[in-house]
């Protein structure tokens, strides 16, 4: 038994092949016009998700590599300006050194004053080191005004620090933040001036004077015994005992003896790097503490170095104290500009890595995304093809499906 | 054999059959282009006296055939009305023109590059511009989708109104067929029957029906609802359909009235079927739901960068303000409740905003108690779009009962589900009565960036923590967080925070941390008065905390989250060391917070779903989700559809089959009866002759 079918029929089907076709065809041209094969989510949906996270992925990381590059300009500026300070303590270090070669009169030494006092200004001016931006670099968070003052009227330190600790820090990935700035503070403000002793007062001696001699060894008597909370406990009594041949030194807050020393009027005894010089008799006693820590910055350190240079008036032996004080000032100082810029050598080399990884982390996405959204032309164009024979087939074959009637048969 | 017809009668009868005959033929042909026209069979039975008899006209048609193109047709309707819209938000939620996907990459780009150089103000006012392309970016989409709601309602009220109008033209034509069978047995009355067949096809595509019938055989059909409804009735009465909404009136229900009583029954609509239950199904399952998830998207992420900016410091060193307004919604009020006058209004609780939901919020009264002011009791339930409960894991209903809540105008009560909740009309409500919150339904259009001055933005943190120059060990500070700044000089309020919102910290408040060992830290006011010594210190991680949990601690214990801040050091200090702690006055270079807005892109803030866990993503992630959310749906529908179609197809050609009309049969049929009229007419040739015959012979 055959099926009956109605003309209508023999139309609506040839049609419907034909409009299906072009719907199909009209789907490949435009993936290969727009060159996507995702034209809309529901094509694949889990894929137009992970479309969605990818380019925000990548509109991310554009955005860290704009963060990494102004990061950088940053870092490299203080690098800049942080070894052109080390240069020139360097020439100061020179300098003071020359100072103290015993030929040299005060002629030769104002000399050298009027470059140690370039110098101070020079490291003054990079001290106050602006940005671009006019932001003083070194100033922390309060970058609007200077980072350090000078106050020639000043009865203390005539330069000081005005900023804060303030540290800022730029994204660069997801999961790291890098420190974009230093705070003048931690890099030139927070530096121990030459740690010292001074005779606090004494009862039955003729003379007491006290002198570091042996620097090294001083500074780790007074970094293990100094108490920044009980005064007391950093004053301490040498009493002459053993009938003048020997003196016994006390912790006056503790209470207890730390050393027992042979001793001569008059002669020189030295105590952890200390060098006493005391002329007393038995039973008299000398009083001295261990001085506290001063903080001076590099500024400072060169201009009380420049007024030394400068005053005539300086005994010998003065001048010799300036020397050290300078002298260690320098070398504290250049020792925590080093730790600054190997800092900073790290961070650039974090940054730099992670740039690379950015990149790395670019393509991979780049890549992901195109695998599922982007058309691939091989397949397309095949496909475009095999379409259109399809097509042609089914216009064809409409005209001679669709023209047979037996009406043209019955005349 | 008692065939008593002559031949006269004979041939006459089958001139008048093959007349009959060529008329159906010829009536076929005709009617070849008339929709829902069903070829029609003339038959006939011989006469027993001699000669053809009456024929019968009837139409061609297989039953099943016919309910089998209705069901499938009524499946499509349902999947092209449901495909169809899908496919616009499916387009336009990914397009990158449209996507808010991008425009949240530019802001929290934009956020970075100015966190990058806090004293920027190009950056900074870049940031604004940026906030203010996002939030038109989600305004155009959400009023898209506020747009695709009114278009939903008035197509509904068009399918509503036809197939009142088709369920009246049956029970009409119901009429007519009943009256011209009756009047004449013989010929079916098939015009008025495909008219009938066409309106019922056409009710098919609207809904899913079911047709039946009259036992009495008098040719009218019952038409009901597959769900059971009964539309066109035996009596030739009829019901109609209305459309409800309680209580929100642009979220339309579907009813049937009976005509003439009073009685109105609610249906399911997303079993209604056909073209009508499709835009239900789309509305319920596609439109509704992504319009709540962006809005919450929208209100989350505003809220959060509001948050974000009150705890940090502006350009003009104030404490930060909102970046965004976010609207204050009403509650709907239920027909059922005691007055239609009361009110409830809610807005985002920006300190909670990740609690948001995207679901409806019910709220009913359970008890009001007087006093100054009174207070409410009231029980919270999650509704899906369509009203039907949100269910945990567990499948439990999501609700959560609040006691005590003062009612009175200005008060807003932070609640379940990340809103602030105000009852203005204190003791006036009813238990019972019952309002409906949308946090996320509209609000999406609402939001709008209320700042204006790039100063505004809070880039810094208020607190700054400065180590004493003269600190011998070798502490730092690593971290600082700041938790709350809301401000109440006399720490009053349980919500106080130590800012004082007037460039400084309230006076006697922490202003300092000594070491007095490595183990032991006192905290100083700014007069240096002692607040607290906190000892067996073993690692020097928020601080704050260690010396509020300390039971030497000042301040009442009532305050929530005080001071406000907390700071992490690392490294050993030593005896002496000093921290101060201070208001971070011109500390405008400062980008403490700027990375926490920023890094609010990575954060994951957004409630994954509404089923009361806490699994949260970012609001990338939030977007991604709704994307791929209509993506799948669409496919489905697409699928379906396809299905749909194809078996569409088949039974239409079964149908087809049956009751088509072929030109070349009928054309054969032409020269048949054509054939046969010439036959009957050569009867009555023979019979004139056979008559001549014997009249010659008799002559």
């Amino acid at each position: 038994m055959t099926t009956r079918i109605s003309t209508n029929q023999i139309f609506d089907r040839s049609i419907r092949g034909i409009l299906d076709n072009q719907g199909d065809l009209s789907d490949l041209q435009q993936q290969l016009s727009t060159g996507k094969k995702l034209l809309r989510p529901s094509d694949d949906p889990v894929g137009a998700a992970q479309v969605v996270r990818l380019t925000e992925e990548l509109e991310k990381i554009t955005q860290y590599k704009r963060n990494n590059d102004l990061l950088k300009n940053s870092l490299e500026q203080e690098e800049v300006v942080l070894s052109n300070i080390n240069d020139a303590l360097n020439r100061a270090r020179v300098l003071m050194i020359q100072a103290g070669n015993g030929v040299y009169d005060n002629s030769d030494r104002q000399a050298i004053g009027i470059e140690i006092g370039e110098i101070r200004d020079e490291v003054f001016a990079l001290m106050n080191s602006q940005n671009a931006n006019g932001e003083y670099i070194f100033a922390g968070y309060q970058s609007q005004s200077p980072a350090f003052t000078f106050d020639p009227s000043s009865a203390g330190n005539k330069y000081n620090f005005q900023g804060d600790d303030g540290v800022n820090n730029i994204r660069v990935s997801d999961a790291q933040t890098i420190q974009s700035n230093s705070s003048g503070k931690t890099v030139f403000e927070d530096v121990l001036a030459r740690l010292t002793s001074s005779i606090t007062g004494s009862a039955g001696a003729t003379s007491a004077t006290v002198k570091v001699t042996q620097q090294a060894g001083f500074d780790l008597f007074h970094e293990n015994s100094y108490d920044a909370v009980t005064a007391a406990n950093n004053d301490y009594q040498i009493t002459v005992i053993g009938g003048g041949t020997q003196v016994q030194i006390d912790n006056v807050g503790l209470g207890t003896t730390v050393a027992t020393l042979n001793f001569t009027s008059g002669q020189p005894f030295t105590f952890n790097g200390l060098e006493f010089n005391i002329t007393a008799p038995v039973g008299a006693t000398v009083d001295f503490q261990l001085d506290p820590p001063e903080k001076k910055n590099l500024a400072e350190t060169l201009n009380d170095f420049f007024v030394a240079l400068n005053d005539e008036s300086l005994s010998e032996g003065d001048f010799q104290l300036a020397i050290s004080d300078a002298l260690v000032g320098i070398d504290n100082g250049l020792g925590s500009l080093g730790n600054a810029q190997s800092a900073l050598g790290g961070r650039l080399n974090v940054a730099e890595s992670v740039f690379e990884s950015s990149l790395d982390l670019e393509i991979a996405n780049k890549a992901a995304r195109s695998a599922i959204e982007d058309v691939d032309y091989a397949v397309a164009v095949s496909e475009l093809s095999k379409q259109e024979t399809a097509l042609q087939a089914a216009q064809a074959t409409f005209a001679r499906v669709t023209g047979l009637s037996l009406f043209d048969f019955i005349r | 054999m008692i065939r008593s017809a002559d031949l006269f009668s004979i041939a006459t009868s089958g001139i008048r059959a093959s007349n009959k005959l060529l008329d159906t033929a010829s009536n076929n042909i005709a009617n070849i282009n008339t929709e829902g026209y069903v070829r029609e069979r003339t038959t006939f039975d011989a006469q027993l006296v001699g000669g053809v008899g009456r024929g019968v006209t009837e139409r061609v048609i297989n039953i099943f055939a016919q309910n089998q193109l209705r069901r499938d047709t009524t499946q499509v309707g349902e999947s092209e009305a449901y495909f169809q819209r899908a496919s616009v938000l499916d387009n336009i939620f990914a397009s990158e023109s449209n996507s808010i996907s991008s425009s949240m990459s530019r802001f929290f780009g934009s956020l970075q590059t100015a966190s990058d150089e806090p004293t920027n103000m190009a950056a900074r006012q870049l940031v604004l511009g940026e906030a203010n392309s996002l939030v038109g970016q989600i305004g155009t989409l959400s009023g898209f989708l506020d747009d695709k709601e009114r278009e939903v309602n008035l197509e509904m009220d068009a399918l509503v109104s036809r197939a009142n109008t088709l369920i009246e033209t049956i029970s009409q034509l119901n009429d007519q067929v009943r009256v011209t069978q009756a009047n004449n047995p013989f010929d079916e009355p098939g015009i008025i029957k495909n008219e009938r067949d066409q309106a019922i096809l056409e009710l098919a595509e609207l809904m899913s029906i079911e047709t039946r019938d009259n036992a009495n055989g008098d040719g009218s059909v019952m038409v009901n609802l597959t769900s059971g409804e009964s539309l066109v009735l035996e009596d030739g009465s009829f019901n109609l359909f209305q459309l409800g909404g309680d209580p929100d009136i642009e979220y339309r229900g579907l009813q049937l009235q009976s005509t003439g009583k009073p009685t109105v029954l609610n249906l399911a609509e997303a079993e209604v079927g056909g073209t009508l239950g499709g835009i239900f199904r789309y509305r319920d399952e596609i439109l509704a739901t992504s319009q709540r998830e962006l809005g919450q998207i929208a209100m989350t992420l505003a809220a959060a960068m509001n948050e974000q900016n009150g705890l940090g410091m502006d350009f003009d060193q104030q404490l930060g303000s909102d970046i965004f307004a976010l609207p204050e919604f009403t509650g709907l009020n239920y027909a059922a409740n005691s007055s239609s006058a009361l009110v409830v209004n809610a807005r985002v609780d920006a300190d909670n905003a990740s609690d948001l939901t995207s679901a409806d919020y019910q709220i009913t009264f359970d008890a009001i108690t007087a006093g100054a002011p009174p207070t409410v009791d009231i029980t919270i339930a999650l509704l899906n779009p369509d009203g039907s409960p949100v269910t945990d894991t567990s499948g439990n209903p999501v609700t959560q009962t609040e006691t005590g809540i003062p009612a009175q105008a200005g008060t807003f009560t932070s609640v379940f589900g990340g809103i602030e909740i105000e009852f203005p009309d204190g003791a006036g409500y009813a238990v019972g009565d019952q309002f409906l919150l949308q946090p996320t339904k509209k609000t999406a259009n609402d939001l709008e960036v209320i700042m204006t001055r790039p100063e505004d933005l809070a880039f810094a943190s208020p607190i700054r923590i400065d180590s004493d120059l003269g600190n011998t060990g070798d502490a730092v500070l690593v971290s600082t967080q700041v938790t709350n700044t809301f401000v109440d000089g006399t720490l009053a309020d349980a919500n106080s925070s130590a800012f004082d919102g007037a460039g400084g910290l309230v006076a006697g408040t922490p202003a300092s941390i000594v070491f007095n060992s490595t183990t032991e830290f006192e905290v100083f006011d700014e007069l240096g008065a002692s607040l607290v010594v906190v000892n067996g210190v073993t690692d020097y991680n928020n601080m704050m905390a260690q010396a509020a949990a300390d039971p030497g601690w000042p301040f009442a214990a009532a305050l929530t989250d005080f001071p406000g801040y907390d700071l992490s050091l690392q490294g050993v200090p030593k005896a002496g060391d000093t921290f101060t702690i201070g208001y971070n006055t011109d500390g405008l270079n400062d980008n403490r917070n700027a990375l926490e807005l920023s890094g609010l892109q990575n954060r994951d803030v957004i409630l994954l779903n509404n089923n009361g866990g806490t699994n949260r993503v970012t609001f990338h992630e939030s977007y991604a989700n709704i994307v791929s959310d209509i993506g799948e749906k669409t496919a489905i529908a697409d699928i379906t559809l396809r299905s749909a179609e194809a078996m569409k197809t088949q039974s239409e050609d079964w149908f087809e089959n049956i009751s088509g009309v072929n030109l070349d049969e009928e054309a054969a049929n032409l020269v048949k009866f054509q054939q046969t009229y010439s036959a009957a007419a050569r009867i009555l040739t023979t019979a004139q002759t056979l008559f001549d015959t014997i009249l010659n012979s008799t002559r």
